[in-house]
This record gives structure tokens, sequence and C-alpha cells, in this order.
């Protein structure tokens, strides 16, 4: 049955890569490039732990390297949204399957979000047994804490997927939630530096055993093994009772019951005048068309989620340079503004650019049948984009003036051309792209970008960002503004040619190649859909 | 551009999948001001025949005429005079119906006023101004249908391309789509339709085509079709072909447990 149902996945997946050979091997490469960094630093990590060191500094290296490991597990999907591969389980409930070979599928499948953790897992393990002081004796505790860890992260991370698949689909409060979840996990941060006692802290430091992570780490380490072995199999037992808990309630969950009150508009409200703001500068089509993506994008959950997220997240990435250099900050937190707003761009593209008619899905065919120039199309949707970039820079802006960096109106206006700037190249190259390789993206799931599309952000992102780099370095090097205004003129220059001619090639591609984007743009996944 | 010629023209028309040919030599007339039937087995070549006609796939070879105009060539002018209902949802499913309509009016250089105003007079036809405020992914089926024969006549287009535009509409809804039809076809305009629904076909059509694998097997008006007694289930069957036998499935036909044969 397991079997049956992976030979129906691999079958649609090998129809989708069948298509377009040279995009599939260029997203391989970049998956090798990705996991072979990964794999350098499982052998760093082997490296680490295979130093005579005393135990408790051993045990307090595995205890660190195992919560980072736990946090990168849980919140990386949280943070991008990209919860890996699931069972599509509409597909799958008609048919005679017992739901415990879902649930043990589903948790096979978390393996596809943590490959990177299995890899620095290993790393660790090998090189606990290369330790002098460990050797191949303590090969049982090494594995079995290994094992346990690895089994409570999969478990949990598998729950975790289905709770927040539900609140995506039902809660009105999702994006507050979501603000909540990053709170805490910047809170210990915040305590450390606050008046809180030390000593009360320390009562709860990420190395007392009765943690997950720090009683894997105690096991694997030969450490007060029966307490670190029984706290690991409770922790495990209750990841194992979560998990389980949330699959069987998704199996019963028809989120319909939730959508049709909330779904409903609401007539003429703000956001109406909102909508309608691009008919003041921009004619029909094009007017209409910006509308249009207005509307849906807003009421997209996940595109709301990632849009407060991208106003905040930069918080959690420059908190340290708030926190530790309030006097005299540094060159980092001097261009914090601007690096947030790309930052936040950035998060955004995946949804909204580098593949633009993925909502569309099999509507993109009105842009064929329309009597519209398609050059208009694309216009419109980079339009929308940067009209939802001038409300992330202001509320980027004043967390950034909340919290003390640099945030003056000079700033702003940095911000806003640098913003500007890397739209440019952004929109040029996720025009072609999103005609390119075009993947049809379902609203209702949290379902990311295909990993074509993935590899494109992972090679083009930073390179096209180089002529921006090359302004700051101006300015850091000369000392001058002016040598930083300069070269962003440039820049932007450059930028617009570059926009003008992408977009011309995509008009184009798009043209020859309508048929391939419709085909893939109605394209329905197999019994497993990645998210 | 010639106002009197016929509204479709095609000839020699070819789609060719790799080793497969989808449309194979198809040629085809459609009078100005006819009902016009393309009926066909599934895979017969019927919707990749209309998305040719739509500009929505390139032919491999052979030239269209629409409205006597040439595709490609006056494809802007083409778009703006026809009106199409796909067999593939063509709406956006984070829209209201309302707002779907009002877009789709802005594309056809309507202003938006009269795209609004159109809109809701649309929707109290279809039956849908209950729903004018719900967003389309919450519509059935048969909504999504109406709705989106709504769309392709808030322009008032003169030629109708339709892909099964009865399919999942309950009989209220496809009796006030047939009027409607029949009304415009009085009225002038030019509908080429596909449908799987025959009875629905031999009682609106005036004309008719039968495509199998590729190529026109039949054509004709409707009565000049129909020899005889015969229905248009008939000619089609015949036409086509009907040699699907289930009887060899020995393992489904055998008598469950306790039931005699």
């Amino acid at each position: 049955m397991i079997a049956a149902i992976l030979r129906a996945q691999l079958l649609s997946l090998r129809l989708r890569a069948g298509a377009r050979r040279p995009s599939t091997a260029f997203a391989a490469l970049t998956g090798l490039i990705y996991y072979g960094f990964w794999a350098f630093f499982s052998f760093g990590m082997m490296m680490l732990f295979s130093i005579a060191t005393t135990e408790a500094n051993i045990l307090a290296e595995l205890s660190t390297a195992l919560l980072v490991a736990t946090l990168y597990w849980q919140l990386a999907p949280l943070l991008t949204a990209s919860f890996g591969a699931s069972l599509d389980l509409h597909k799958l409930l008609a048919y005679p399957i017992p739901a415990s070979t879902f649930f043990t599928i589903e948790v096979l499948l978390r393996l596809t979000t943590c490959v990177e953790m299995l890899l620095v897992l290993t790393g660790i393990s090998a090189g606990l047994l290369r330790n002098p002081r460990y050797g191949a004796r303590a090969a049982p505790y090494v594995i079995c804490g290994a094992l346990l860890f690895a089994a409570m992260n999969l478990f949990t991370s598998a729950g975790t997927r289905r709770v927040v698949e539900r609140w995506f689909r039902t809660s009105r409060w999702k994006e507050l939630a979501f603000l909540v979840f990053i709170a805490i996990t910047v809170a210990p941060q915040i305590l450390i530096r606050t008046h809180v006692p030390k000593a009360a802290l320390l009562r709860f430091a990420p190395s007392q055993i009765f943690w997950p992570w720090a009683a894997a780490g105690h096991l694997m380490a030969g450490n007060r093994t029966l307490p670190a072995a029984v706290i690991a199999l409770v922790w495990l037992g209750a990841a194992w009772w979560f998990s389980r808990r949330q699959f069987f309630h998704s199996l019963r969950f028809d989120a319909s019951e939730y959508q049709r009150t909330e779904r409903e508009t609401r007539g003429r409200s703000l956001l109406e005048r909102l909508f309608a703001l691009p008919a003041h500068f921009l004619p029909d089509p094009m007017a209409a068309l910006a509308e249009k993506e207005m509307r849906m994008l807003s009421r997209i959950s996940r595109v709301r989620v990632v849009f407060v997220m991208s106003c905040v997240f930069g918080l959690i990435l420059f908190l340290p340079a708030i926190t530790g250099k309030r006097q005299a900050p540094g060159n980092f937190a001097q261009n914090a503004l601007p690096i947030m707003a790309v930052y936040g761009l950035l998060m955004l593209s995946q949804l909204t650019f580098w593949n633009c008619f993925g909502f569309d899905r099999s509507a993109v065919m009105g842009y064929f049948c329309w009597p519209i120039p398609l050059r208009q199309v694309f216009i419109a949707k980079n339009v929308t984009v940067a009209l939802m970039l001038l409300p992330q820079i202001a509320i980027v802006w004043g967390i950034s003036a909340l919290v003390r960096l640099p945030a003056s109106p000079g700033k702003f206006l940095e911000a806003v051309v640098v913003m500007i700037a890397a739209a440019l190249y952004w929109f040029g190259i996720g025009n072609i792209a999103s005609v390119r390789l075009p993947h049809a993206m379902d609203p209702d799931k949290m379902n990311q970008m295909s990993g074509k599309i993935q590899a494109l952000t992972v090679w083009t992102a930073p390179l096209l960002l180089l002529p921006i780099v090359l302004a700051y370095v101006a300015r850091a090097v000369f000392h001058s503004q002016l040598a930083f205004v300069g070269v962003m003129a440039i820049a932007l220059a450059l930028g617009g040619v570059f926009y003008y001619v992408c977009l011309d090639s995509a008009v184009q591609t798009a043209g020859r190649r309508r048929e391939a984007i419709l085909n893939e743009l109605s394209r329905s996944e197999g019994p497993i859909s990645v998210a | 551009m010639t106002d009197s010629g016929p509204a479709i023209v095609v000839t020699d028309l070819r789609k060719v999948y790799g080793s497969k040919a989808a449309v194979d030599g198809l040629n085809l007339t459609v009078p100005r001001g006819s009902f016009f039937g393309f009926l066909g087995p599934n895979g017969a070549g019927k919707s990749t025949t209309i998305r040719i006609l739509t500009g929505l796939i390139p032919p491999t070879s052979g030239s269209i005429e629409l409205l006597g105009m040439r595709m490609p060539g006056d494809e802007l002018e083409i778009k703006r005079r026809i009106g199409l209902v796909p067999d593939e949802s063509m709406l956006f499913d984070r829209l209201t119906g309302l707002e779907f309509l009002e877009f789709v009016g802005r594309m056809y250089s309507l202003e938006r006023g009269m795209a609004r105003h159109r809109a809701e007079e649309l929707l109290e036809v279809f039956e849908l101004s209950g729903e004018k405020r719900k967003l389309i992914s919450e519509y059935s089926k048969g909504m999504r249908k109406r709705l989106a024969m709504a769309a392709s006549l808030i322009h008032k287009p003169e030629l109708f391309l339709m892909d099964e535009p009865f399919e999942g509409v309950d009989a209220v809804g496809a009796r006030l789509m047939k009027e409607m039809l029949l009304d415009l076809v009085r009225h002038g305009a030019t509908i080429f339709l596909t449908s799987h629904v025959l009875e629905v076909v031999e009682r609106l059509c005036d004309h008719v085509a039968i495509i199998n694998q590729g190529r026109i097997v039949a054509e004709g008006r409707m009565e000049d079709i129909r020899a005889g007694s015969e229905t248009l289930e008939d000619v089609f069957v015949r036409t086509v072909g009907a040699g699907r036998e289930y009887g060899k499935l020995e393992w489904l036909t055998e008598a469950w447990h306790g039931v005699s044969g």
C-alpha cells in the first residue's frame, strides 16, 4: 500500500521532471551544492566531536549543538512557511487504507524537511565514535541517543505541520499567531538582556537534562544514562502523542465549515479604497490587473503571513546588533533598514514574482484570451508587489525606530531606493522565471516554490544584488555619500535596462510557450503534496 | 475584414504532439449566424480545436479565419469580438463573482462603471446575485460554469466558442442558458459549442460536425446529418464506432457470493 502511494507520487514527479530536463538538471545541481554544504558542515561537526576534551565540555557542546538542531528542525519550516512533502489526504481518504498507515507515511515524509539535520546528527555521532574518550564501545549509547532525538523531532515536526496547516485554513488570527511565535523564539535573548536573576534563568538553561536535546546529549555521551534515557523516552512519547492526535484531527477536519463566513467580503472598506488606488495613476487594463492582483494576494493567508513576517523577521536577524552595540552601531546595524527591507522583499519573492502566475493557475489562460498585451500583465503584477513594498518599508522603518536602529527619514529614503533597485533586477529575472518555470500554487495549502524556482533564487538573488552592494562598498571605501549616490544611480539605470530587456524576453517566451505554461499551471499533484 | 462571410473557416488544420496528431487535417466552415455543434468522443480533438481557435495553443500547420480575420495576425481584434467559455476554469478563485465580471469587462475596454453595471445585471440574470460577494472558490461547479458564461457575454461578442458549457449546470440554469443562446443566435450571433449531451445539441444546433481521431467524419446541416428516422445519437455511434465490450471482464461480471447470475 505504502509502495503504491509512493509509486504514484514518483510517477507524477517523473512526468513533471521529464517536461524540462535542463531546468531539472539545474535544480539538481543546486541541490548538490546545498546538501554539499551541509555535508561539509557535518564533517566539521565530526571533527569537533572527535576532539578528546573534558566530559563537561562535550556535554555542553552536545546540548548546544542538539538545541540548535532542534530549533532548525522545528523552526525553519515555520519561518519559511515551507513544510516539505505531506500526504494529500483528500485524494487518499476514499480508499480502504487504515489511518495508521497514513500516519506512518506522514511521519516518514517528515524526513524530507530535515535531511540537513540528519546529516549534522550523523556527523556528531561519527565524531563521538571517533573520540578516544568514547570510541566504538559507546556505539549503543550514541546510536540510541541519536535515534531517540531524531524520532522525537520527526514526530513533533509532523504534528506541528498539521496544526499550522489548519491554522492557515481557519484562523483569522494566524498573522498574530505567527508574530507571537516569533516573539517566543527571540524571548530567550530578551530575557538574557533583562534583569531577571541569572540563577533563575540557569535553572532552565538549555543544558539541563530535562530538555529533550540535553537528555539525548547525555545519553549519547554516556552520562547519567538511565535518567537521560527515561527523559528522552518521555519526550518521544509526548511527541508521538502530539503528532498522532494532530494527524487524526486533520483526518476529520473540514475546512469549509470555517471558511464560509471568513471569506465573504464585507462591502466597501478601507481595503476596498486601497484596491482602487492603481486606478488613480494607471490606465485600464493595467489598473484593473493591478487591482485584481491586490485583491487576490490580500486574500491568500500565506501571502499575509509572509508579508507580516517580512516586516518583522529582520528584528530577529538584527537583535544582537540592537541589544549589543546601542551606543555605537557598526556598519551592519547602520544599514539595517535597507538590508531588512531587501530581505523582506526576498521573503515575498517566492509568492509574488519568481512564479507570478502560480496563484492564477488555469485562469492564466485569460491573459492569452483577452484582448490585452501580455506586457501589461507583467507590469501590473510587478507594480502590485512594488505597492506592497511601500507599507512594508514603512513598518520596518517604524520597528527600527522603536528599537533604536538608525532610522532617520534619510534612511527611509535610502531603503526605498535600494528596494526599487533590487526590485528592478529581481522582477526582471522573476518575469523570465515565471514563464520558463511556471508552477501551480494552491492558496489553500502551504505549498512552496518548486525546486527549480528555489534553485533559481539560490543562484541568482545574491548575484543580482551586486550593483547595490557596490554602492555600499563605494560609500565604505571612499567615506562619501556622493560616491554611494553615484553608484546607486548607475545601479538603478542598469536595473531599468535589465528589467526592460527581461520583460521583453518574458513576453516573447510566454507567447511561444503558452501551451506549456497552461499545462504546467493546470497540472494537479500526486497523492503527496509538496508544501 | 468582411462581415458577410463565414464566422469560422479552418483549412487543413493540424496539431501534432510527438508522433500523435490530435487534430489531423481538419477542414471546417461555420456559417455566420449559425448554432454549430462540434461533437466527438473523448480525446477526439474537440478541446484542442477550440484552444487553437482561441489562440491558446498554436497549430502545427493550417490556416484559421475568424470573422473574416486571420489568426495569427489580427489576434487582438479577434479576441475583442469573441466570447469564450473554456472547458477548464478561467476564473480567479480569490475574487468574488462581481469583482471577476467587472474585471473581465475592463479587460474588454469597458469603462469601469459600465463594467460594474453589466456585471450586476448578468449576475441577476444568471441567478448569482445572492452570491456576488462570495469568493469564486466557494462556488459549486454549476455556479462556476454560469459565471464563466456570464463573463463571455459581458462585452457582447458576435462569436462564441464554448467547450461543454452545460457541464455541471442544473436543469433550471441549463434551460436559461439554452434560451439565452438561442436568442443570441436569432439576433445574429454565431455559436460554436462542444457537448457530450447529444440531446442538447440535437435540440439547439442547426449545424453539426463530428470529429474522430482528429478528423471530421461527418458535417452538415442537422436535418441532412440525421438521415431518415435516425437520432443524432444513432448517427454519432454509427460514425465513431461502438466497439467497447465489457463482457471480457469476467471477474466483474461474476455474481457475488450467494447471488445467482
